[in-house]
């Protein structure tokens, strides 16, 4: 049987999205544990793209442009088929 | 300087040594892995694949040899290495081989961890290291059968890549504007320092822009910081092959928080970007702009006397600060065609700006062609 992997079952114990990094270069799918906490979630996707690990990073839901809050699990904070925007938490001096 | 013999990327052995105190004792050694050299990888692909017109040649499939860059011959380049040189040949074949030479300060990333390492493991606060009169940081390397550290991506326990995608490559793919690149050179105006690499283009009115939204904050009292992204096109010339980028629009950074030194960019300076980006799916980031609106006497650890003295001052605030470094490090990493703006001021008040590109796996000043009205389909 084949697997999608845009839209596993909603009450599944994983969940897939895809991530994007800011400027659209990278764009990978991911799947997850939904009772992952977020910034877990992101420093591993950013290792998935290969993006510093030295930064903090965050996760915005493309649909709301809200951030994500790390604290709490993925699984609450994100629909399957999601798009996420990778964010680094860094500031320009 | 000069160079020990060449050997394939994964034959050598590289790492940092931290030496501390005024016998420099070595306190820690940090393995310089595969991951660390991704941005000085992308910069030698853009130069042998981008810039000879093969965008599509993966970097994957590039034989990279590197040496060492040895500062005393007689002792070899395992200790105190100056940089590192890489080579490859592009699919041109062997008239394609190109080297680029990297500073050791290239990797400046992997001192500070090594540094971040040594006060975790010690349990210092970073005041430790002035008692101690400093830190010295070597580059060494060494060709060796173990080769390159090679390390898996941190990646927790519960997430991986969904179905069958690869992992992500050190260079992301870019698809150019195609556009002859002579013509567009017409009449152009060359501004700021020399420089030898791919040609930067920067319309009149995305330089005035950008100008105009850094400086933006001077107006607020106390001044802020200010700031956008600039935005345009990563281009290849079909009838020379170059490789260059457009920048053709500045984005304002709405709603960003900005303070007298720093600026961070809210949800809604990204938000404007992805709807930009979805607007316009051929316009590509390609760098920064900000703002410092603040003169150099105005920064605390400034020991400059002459600053006070603002008419024999040669000191202005355009440049890249070390948080600038880390963001586009962060944002653009292996991106090697990003470029950077920064607007300031000289001691007495004067206007100043400073252009960056990367070069030998750095942000460094470099020149632009300052152009007309730039369509990105030819009008006809």
């Amino acid at each position: 049987m084949k697997r999608s992997t845009d839209t596993p079952s909603p009450g599944g114990a994983t969940l897939t999205f895809r991530a994007a990094d800011v400027t659209g270069t990278r764009d990978l799918p991911v799947e997850v544990q939904r009772g992952l906490d977020v910034g877990t979630v992101a420093r591993s996707v950013a290792s998935l793209m290969r993006l510093p690990d030295d930064v903090p990073w965050a996760l915005r839901d493309q649909t709301s442009s809200a951030f994500l809050d790390e604290g709490r699990s993925i699984g609450e904070q994100l629909s399957p088929g999601a798009r996420v925007t990778l964010t680094p938490k860094t500031h320009l001096g | 300087m000069t160079t020990v013999d060449f050997f394939p990327l994964e034959r050598w052995s590289l790492w940092i040594e931290m030496r501390l105190g005024p016998d420099a004792r070595v306190a820690l050694v940090e393995p310089v892995q595969r991951a660390d050299l991704d941005d000085l990888v992308a910069e030698l692909w853009w130069e042998a694949c981008a810039r000879r017109a093969a965008f599509d040649h993966p970097v994957e499939e590039l034989a990279i040899e590197l040496a060492a860059l040895a500062t005393t011959p007689e002792l070899g380049a395992e200790r105190g290495c100056a940089g590192l040189v890489l080579e490859a040949t592009g699919p041109a074949g062997p008239s394609g081989r190109v080297r680029v030479v990297y500073s050791s300060r290239c990797l400046d990333p992997v001192a500070v961890r090594t540094l971040a390492h040594w006060l975790q493991r010690e349990g210092h606060g970073a005041g430790t290291l002035e008692e101690l009169g400093g830190a010295r940081f070597e580059l060494c390397a060494r060709p060796s059968r173990r080769g390159l550290l090679v390390s898996a991506p941190e990646v927790s326990p519960g997430v991986s890549l969904a179905g069958a995608a690869a992992t992500a490559s050190p260079t992301p793919a870019v698809t150019p504007l195609r556009r002859e690149l002579a013509p567009l050179l017409v009449g152009a105006r060359s501004v700021g320092e020399e420089f030898s690499g791919h040609p930067v283009l920067y319309t009149l009115a995305a330089r005035r822009r950008a100008e105009e939204v850094a400086r933006r904050g001077a107006r607020r009292d106390p001044p802020v910081e200010t700031g956008g992204l600039l935005v345009g096109h990563v281009a290849s010339c079909p009838q020379s092959g170059e490789a260059y980028v457009v920048v053709t629009d500045v984005l304002p950074a709405e709603e960003a928080q900005g303070t007298t030194f720093t600026l961070s960019f809210s949800s809604s300076t990204w938000a404007r970007l992805a709807e930009v980006r979805r607007e316009q799916p051929d316009l590509a980031v390609l760098g920064q702009t900000h703002g410092h609106n603040f003169k150099p006497q105005d920064v605390t650890d400034n020991r400059c006397a002459s600053c006070q003295e603002t008419s024999a001052c040669r000191c202005d605030t355009a440049f890249l600060s070390s948080d600038d470094r880390t963001w586009s490090r962060a944002v653009f990493r292996g991106q090697p065609w990003q470029v950077g703006h920064v607007f300031g001021l000289t001691a007495d008040g004067q206007p100043s700006d400073a252009f960056y590109g990367q070069r030998g796996g750095m942000l460094l000043r470099r020149g632009y062609h300052l152009i007309g009205a730039f369509e990105p389909a030819p009008l006809t």
